[in-house]
């Protein structure tokens, strides 16, 4: 369950996020769409406690997050896989040792268990053998599967995805959420979603929420979106575009 | 004034962010288990980065004092065979141990710097955060220690360097033999202690706050290159800083 | 083995590349300083961004600078009990060494790596190119005005910088080893001379003059996108030390 209440953050002045509150149960997927630099990204990292708000609470299956100490938050940080808009993957690190990362480091699985469980994932994001190679070696649709397979290599119970399928073609696009909703039914997570592709989002997503410049402008299901303000409806349809 | 004011406000945030980065990292020091491996890699990182550089500069360096101090003692009292003994020292506890910490803040805390604020800016930090590896821990313990390591090692081998190079430089130019200009008992154990009591402070000071500059790298490419420069010139101005308030303590115990 | 002499050797040809490339473009800078072209506006703007930039950090380096070096000069004065030389021990080697060697570290640290760093990023997104194509030649253009205003802020900063080492020792002297600002003062103007002031000056130029040509000629050499900056910055630092302390043996021995 995650669960934001009238969060506020600027930076420098200018305000960001304005009065958001936003609600995803336990198990649900929300599509968070709107766009670029609407804030989308800055909501996830709220979720994993990276940035503090300025107002307003952040509360994660039943816990606010802007309370916890760093040790506890670390273990929260533990439940919940994140995709990053820019890879992240460490590029000194190879694809394998990136990927067994978090079980090592959060002690998710015994040591002698991890590299089955890394070969596993990676057989399932379609990509058997690249485990020895570094990441700099890798097209940008492999990294994002990796990334993917690193995220949710120890099972977490809340998935984050910041645009896992930026600049990438379609068919690469529909495997990746093809992927993520078989992980994410896998593990029955809490998921929420920034991207721009919302006809690929309509099948895996249950609700949908519009950010634009910070403020949160629509959410509900996709049929609702249909009745809702022009803005929301030019986005989700890209009908009256000029 | 606006700018000064700027300045002054830019430089209380960055020791602000420093301070804590020391605080939390030794905190891991103390309380978290070390990682072998990643110190071994960043011993020889540091080490392979400078110690050519080192090398090269103490070298030049010593030449220069050599030359200096050669020009004045002939000319003053005529007899340049002392040279050695009162140069020895003096690179011993303060041009050695200085000059070697300003070439590694250049060196190295440009590397550690570029390196974390690159990571930064690509969202790696942000990712370990998430792996329950905060990067006092995993990113900079592992450099702090190596460089409170090899620090004094650096400095050993400028001073040696410097000396080697003063000595040539004296028997060219001023035909001091050299066994006369290698006079080894005027050094001090004191000062052997501030050379290394400095060496020693560089090394946890460079890492530190070339990490702190590195963790507020913010925005791409061009935020790296800030952190960069910005990690150059406040590491070696902490360099500066630290041999003063070393050599006065010192100072003051030797009088 | 092996190895090692590989490395050596691959070591000695990077230098020969870096020594043939600045070579190259000293010869450029050169030419283009017989018929200086300068444009006025841009000429300004390197002044006054070099002056600010470094004011600061040369001012507290050259506090410092006098502080560490009455430390050390203290320590001969009191065993020796010499105190009416301290000024004198003080002038010297502020002025003719650790003034100029400091000043010039922090000077290639703050404005040279920036000089990189600027005009890397012009090169990898092209403005440079932008520029030859409008018949501009960027050495005229960007590297002349760059160095102009290096080497003369070197100079003018290691004036400022003096005073403000003196400041540093003196109270320094004052504070610590008990000499009396006047016993300082007097000492210092008897036995320092014009002489020391003026070997310092000439060094801190040819430093300006040193880290201009080297900024310069990295910033221009970038190859290679964000990262080819980077690591054109980091080999810029490292350059101007090494180049550094070369011209300070030279130029000891030439000037005595």
């Amino acid at each position: 369950m995650i669960r934001l209440e009238g969060v506020h953050k600027s930076f420098g002045g200018v305000p960001v996020l304005t009065d958001v509150s936003l609600h995803v149960p336990a198990g649900g997927t929300l599509a968070l769409i709107g766009e670029g630099g609407a804030g989308k990204s800055l909501i996830l990292k709220l979720i994993c406690g990276l940035i503090e708000p300025d107002a307003g609470r952040v509360i994660v299956d039943g816990v606010e997050v802007n309370r916890l100490a760093e040790p506890a938050r670390m273990a929260l940080r533990g439940r919940i896989g994140m995709i990053f808009q820019n890879y992240a993957l460490f590029d000194y690190l190879s694809v394998a040792e990136n990927i067994a990362f978090p079980l090592r480091r959060l002690g998710a699985a015994a040591p002698r268990d991890i590299d089955a469980r890394v070969a596993r994932r990676l057989a399932q994001v379609h990509l058997p053998d690249i485990g020895p190679k570094l990441p700099g070696e890798l097209s940008g649709g492999m990294k994002k599967r990796v990334c993917l397979a690193r995220a949710t290599v120890h099972d977490p119970p809340i998935m984050l995805c910041d645009d896992p399928t930026a600049g990438l073609d379609p068919v690469t696009t529909n495997r990746i959420f093809a992927l993520l909703k078989q992980l994410q039914a896998e593990n029955r997570a809490t998921a929420i979603i920034v991207s721009h592709e919302v006809d690929a989002l309509r099948p895996i997503c249950d609700r949908f929420a519009m950010l634009e410049r910070g403020h949160l402008i629509f959410e509900g299901t996709p049929d609702e979106a249909r009745h809702a303000a022009p803005a929301v409806r030019r986005f989700m349809t890209g009908e009256g575009i000029e | 004034m606006g700018t000064l004011r700027l300045l002054v406000l830019d430089g209380i945030a960055q020791a602000r962010s420093t301070w804590t980065l020391l605080v939390r990292t030794l905190h891991y020091i103390l309380h978290a288990p070390w990682d072998g491996p990643a110190i071994r890699q960043q011993m020889f990182s540091v080490g392979n980065r400078s110690v050519v550089f080192v090398l090269l500069t103490l070298g030049f360096l010593g030449a220069i004092t050599s030359l200096q101090a050669g020009f004045q003692a002939r000319r003053i009292i005529g007899d340049t065979s002392l040279i050695g003994q009162q140069l020895l020292p003096l690179l011993v506890r303060q041009l050695g141990p200085t000059l070697a910490g300003l070439m590694v803040a250049t060196r190295v805390g440009t590397g550690i710097a570029a390196e974390i604020g690159s990571m930064v800016v690509t969202e790696q930090v942000d990712a370990l955060r998430m792996c329950n590896a905060p990067p006092a821990d995993y990113l900079i313990k592992p450099r702090l220690i190596a460089c409170v390591i090899m620090l004094p090692v650096l400095v050993t081998f400028g001073v040696l360097a410097a000396f080697l190079a003063a000595m040539g430089v004296a028997y060219l130019m001023f035909h001091t033999p050299p066994l006369v200009f290698a006079k080894l008992d005027f050094v001090h154990l004191l000062d052997l202690g501030e050379g290394m009591a400095k060496a020693l402070a560089f090394g946890v000071s460079i890492p530190i706050i070339a990490g702190a500059a590195g963790l507020d790298a913010r925005g791409g490419s061009e935020g790296v290159g800030e952190a960069t420069t910005r990690a150059v010139v406040s590491c070696s101005l902490a360099v500066i800083v630290l041999d003063f308030l070393i050599g006065g303590v010192a100072f003051l115990v030797r009088t | 083995m092996t190895r090692a002499l590989d490395l050596v050797g691959d070591w000695f040809l990077r230098l020969a590349l870096v020594v043939g490339e600045l070579s190259l473009f000293t010869g450029q800078v050169a030419r283009a300083a017989i018929r200086p072209r300068l444009d006025r506006f841009e000429t300004w703007r390197c002044l006054y961004r070099v002056g600010v930039r470094s004011l600061p950090i040369v001012a507290v380096t050259a506090f410092f600078a006098g502080a560490i070096t009455v430390l050390q000069v203290g320590t001969y004065v009191v065993k020796l009990r010499a105190y009416e030389v301290v000024g004198w021990g003080f002038g010297f080697s502020v002025f003719r060494e650790i003034g100029p060697l400091l000043i010039g570290l922090m000077f290639s640290g703050r404005v040279g790596a920036n000089a990189t760093a600027e005009l890397g990023t012009m090169v990898v997104t092209e403005q440079v190119d932008a520029l030859r194509a409008l018949a501009i030649d960027p050495v005229d253009y960007l590297v002349m005005p760059r160095i102009l205003a290096m080497v003369s802020m070197m100079a003018l900063l290691f004036g400022i910088g003096s005073l403000f080492a003196l400041l540093g020792g003196v109270a320094t002297g004052w504070g610590l080893i008990e000499v009396d600002p006047f016993v300082f003062w007097n000492s210092f103007v008897e036995y320092v001379k014009v002489d020391d002031f003026l070997n310092g000056l000439t060094k801190a130029t040819a430093f300006g003059l040193l880290i201009g040509v080297v900024s310069c000629a990295f910033g221009l050499g970038v190859r290679g996108g964000a990262p080819g900056v980077g690591r054109a910055v980091n080999a810029c630092v490292v350059a101007s030390a090494v180049g550094i302390f070369v011209f300070d043996y030279f130029l000891t021995t030439l000037l005595g």
